[in-house]
């Protein structure tokens, strides 16, 4: 008998989870550089193991589930290019942020434009999510992209909203805006596993 | 909507792979089309006419 898609679907390794370790992963890199509780830039980067791991594998099972349903398109192709430049490029950046740390002699100035400087990696990830979207000429692929862009959005304004009325509510919650970020790419995960359980 | 995609494909001895190279679609879109999860667009719909060399409305049934 022959194999449907969904039997290949669920035989499939799911990327839903790892993107979800990953936000985990930065969350709690996060959380511990801006407790103070992990100050060192060596012990720092330590962080990184999850981090680079989770990324690894959010790429291996991509690269693989869309080989075994024959979704690997030109525009899949393309959106991969760009998140690993993107997400390279941030992570070089990180490294020589925490290269001037360690170094201690760079001036204020300097340090303070290779911290802005993963912005921009985090800026080609976030276009790059969002040209897929443009370039998929599969109307089913594109439709499941845009879900997934829209479960995003929701899990980012509903834990905006909840942090917001936490805070308003004299709870002790970070002030670190840039949490926001991580709620995306959770929320991304979230949409991707559901489009992966659906299928 | 409900369609004959399914049957037709069988008749044909052609997996949802086969359809979907013939389609220039992902075999996703093939399984979502079959098992009524996705309607197509009109320019898709045609498409899946002429590989069949039926009319659409021998495909795409109303509810």
């Amino acid at each position: 008998m022959t194999e449907t898609t969904r039997d290949i679907a669920e035989r499939a390794p799911k990327t839903g989870p790892w993107i979800v370790g990953y936000v985990v992963s930065i969350g709690g890199a996060f959380t511990a550089a801006s407790s103070g509780v992990v100050s060192e830039p060596r012990t720092a980067m330590l962080f990184w193991i999850p981090i680079i791991a989770c990324t690894a594998m959010i790429i291996y099972t991509s690269w693989r589930r869309h080989r075994m349903l024959g979704s690997l398109s030109g525009a899949v192709r393309r959106f991969w290019r760009r998140m690993v430049l993107s997400a390279g490029f941030m992570f070089a950046s990180y490294c020589l942020l925490a290269f001037a740390q360690m170094v201690g002699n760079w001036s204020a100035d300097a340090i303070a434009f290779v911290a802005l400087l993963p912005i921009a990696g985090f800026a080609g990830m976030i276009w790059s999510v969002h040209q897929y979207a443009v370039d998929e000429n599969d109307e089913y692929l594109r439709a499941l992209s845009i879900r997934q862009l829209l479960i995003a959005s929701f899990v980012t304004l509903m834990l905006a909203l909840l942090w917001g009325g936490l805070a308003q509510a004299g709870l002790p919650v970070s002030n670190s805006i840039d949490l926001v970020i991580l709620f995306w790419f959770g929320g991304l995960g979230i949409g991707r596993l559901y489009n992966e359980l659906r299928l | 909507m409900k369609n004959r995609l399914k049957i037709l494909r069988a008749e044909r001895n052609w997996s949802q792979a086969d359809l979907a190279e013939r389609l220039e679609v992902s075999r996703q879109s093939v399984n979502a089309i079959e098992t009524e999860r996705h309607d197509p667009s009109l320019p898709l719909a045609f498409r899946i006419a002429e590989v069949f060399g039926l009319a659409i409305e021998e495909i795409f049934l109303r509810d």
